[in-house]
């Protein structure tokens, strides 16, 4: 069997036409088949999958009205899953299996979704290419020489090739949006705070956020509707009700004030990820939204102080893999700080240039020339937005400057792996929701447009990206 | 301000704990002081007028639970992910720390 998407398979599974363990079989048959080429997945747990799957067939008939009922669902692997290995693309944790779940897990799991696997990544969620993973680099599935985008591009993959209809990453400055946009399917981040973090392995604390990937507007939503709203175990969670991300799904076009900062979009971007932006912006006019030029001042300063921001951060949330309490210890070794330098020895280059950069602009006499003025930055950054928002609802860029790019071409270029995530990075730096939509191919290569709303206005975003896709 | 210098490099990494190799040391000398020339832009963005500095994050003026107690982790779950525990005592074992 193929497996459609989410809405499909709880529907079918409601009606008896199938059962929940056929639809696990198919998903991970799918893994099967196609993870040797791809490397979308760490660990895939098949007979734990199957077990909850034969539970969730012999529970009761009331279980079957779970929004999620059946799904097999694929998590990024820096997500902690109880007595299933979590290593978060990093040697450090390769044996690390958890003894708790994260919040987002116990959510997705008593809606009656079901985990298949955990998702390569970058390292620690750091990069932009799932290159950084210390269990090899995952490959587009449009183009294998190709990167599907990252750091999230294992549930990117999972999605746009079927394996699973929906998928959880995270975000620190783009990791759900950009490889969404990279591999042709939906990403979302919302708003900072409306999803819990608890279980979320830390690496950008003031920017992290989990963010569902589907393959529709009406999956994501009921995705989000499982995740969002407060939790007392992550005080960054916000105690607000979700609010219903499935109302303003048929509001069409019609009278969306979409903001296009033209001045950012002048240079830097592929001709054909410009074009397909342009045909889907001018099919949402055509459909009764108005497009209205804006200015975001200070947009050319977000790479520059999210490169300071999240090293810092890295710098700060790494200091506790030290070999002591969890995950990997060095050789054994005469001094405790030899201890520290052979455990640390396992982190990828990527997170040791990062460590040190987050080190020297936290140091004395570099402090406020770096880590303060990045953070003015995102006060300016913020009332840029502030201003435009009240002109428009939201705003439209594309996602990424270029289509996927090829594997093995930014990997040692860090400067130009950071710039791929130069239209990604605002949302974190300000906290607002933002999300990446289908909407064309540049050469064969999927294009995402990105839209980025109002702080706690998902319902808007979604709104948008279901006029997207219905053009 | 001076280019980055493998000394600085050196300095870093004995703060962060992280024991690099020569070729690391090479690469990472020439790719940070890139890096920070790129990062050094944010000093062009006029802040006059701003206020408050923390004023980027989102207001969290909601009130929070109250400090009570709860369950925890099971302690032998707890420790049974570290490298050196030692559950009849509940602790994690370093190497001495010392002399003596």
């Amino acid at each position: 069997m193929t497996l459609g998407d989410a809405a499909a398979i709880r529907r079918a599974i409601a009606a008896r036409e199938v059962s929940a363990v056929d639809v696990c079989r198919a998903s991970l048959d799918r893994i099967e088949a196609l993870n040797g080429a791809l490397n979308a997945f760490i660990t895939v747990d098949a007979e734990r999958a199957l077990r909850r799957a034969a539970s969730l067939d012999d529970g009761p008939a009331t279980v079957r009205d779970l929004p999620l009922f059946g799904v097999p669902i694929a998590v990024k692997d820096n997500i902690c899953t109880r007595g299933l290995r979590t290593t978060a693309g990093s040697r450090i944790l390769e044996h690390y299996t958890p003894p708790y779940s994260a919040t987002v897990i116990e959510r997705v799991e008593a809606a009656g979704a079901i985990v298949v696997g955990k998702t390569n990544c970058d390292e620690f969620a750091m990069g932009s290419s799932t290159e950084h993973s210390a269990f090899g680099p995952a490959r587009n599935p449009w183009a294998h020489d190709r990167t599907p985008g990252g750091s999230s591009g294992g549930s990117a993959i999972a999605v746009a090739t079927g394996m699973t209809p929906i998928a959880l990453g995270s975000e620190t400055g783009g990791s759900v949006r950009q490889p969404a946009a990279l591999c042709g399917v939906l990403g979302f981040k919302p708003t900072y705070g409306r999803i819990s973090r608890y279980g979320l392995i830390a690496f950008g604390s003031s920017m992290d956020q989990i963010g569902p990937l589907a393959t529709n507007v009406t999956d994501l939503a009921t995705v989000l509707q499982v995740l969002a709203g407060e939790d007392l175990r992550d005080s960054s969670c916000a105690r607000r009700p979700a609010d219903d991300y499935s109302a303003m799904l048929n509001a069409g076009a019609r009278g969306l004030r979409i903001g296009i900062p033209s001045r950012i979009l002048a240079e830097g971007i592929e001709e054909g990820v410009r074009a397909a932006f342009d045909a889907a912006t001018e099919a949402l006019r055509d459909a009764g939204a108005s497009l209205i030029d804006i200015e975001l001042p200070h947009a050319r300063y977000a790479t520059p102080a999210y490169a300071i921001v999240a090293m810092a951060e890295a710098s700060s949330n790494l200091g506790r893999y030290d070999g002591v309490r969890y995950g990997h210890r060095g050789e054994k070794t005469p001094s405790l700080r030899d201890m520290y330098t052979s455990t640390r020895a396992a982190f990828g280059r990527e997170v040791k240039r990062r460590v040190l950069l987050g080190t020297y602009v936290l140091s004395g006499g570099y402090y406020d020339a770096f880590y303060t003025k990045a953070q003015q930055v995102r006060a300016l950054l913020r009332r840029d937005y502030e201003t435009a928002f009240e002109q428009v609802d939201v705003v439209a860029t594309p996602t990424s400057p270029t289509t996927a790019f090829p594997l093995g071409a930014r990997v040692e270029d860090p400067l130009q792996m950071y710039l791929a995530d130069v239209l990604t990075v605002s949302a974190n730096l300000t906290g607002l929701p933002a999300i990446s939509v289908p909407c064309g191919f540049a050469e064969g290569l999927p294009v995402g447009l990105q839209l980025t709303g109002r702080a706690w206005d998902e319902a808007t975003l979604l709104r948008g990206a279901a006029a997207i896709t219905n053009r | 301000m001076s280019a980055f210098t493998v000394d600085d490099v050196r300095r870093l990494a004995a703060l962060a704990q992280l024991d690099l190799n020569p070729e690391e040391t090479e690469a990472f000398t020439r790719q940070l002081g890139d890096i920070l020339e790129f990062a050094r832009q944010v000093q062009d963005a006029d802040a006059t007028g701003l206020e408050d500095p923390d004023q980027f994050m989102l207001a969290a003026t909601e009130p929070r639970r109250d400090d009570a107690r709860e369950p925890s982790l099971p302690r032998d779950e707890v420790l049974s992910g570290a490298p050196d525990g030692d559950p009849a005592t509940g602790l994690f074992k370093v190497p001495r720390v010392l002399n003596g």
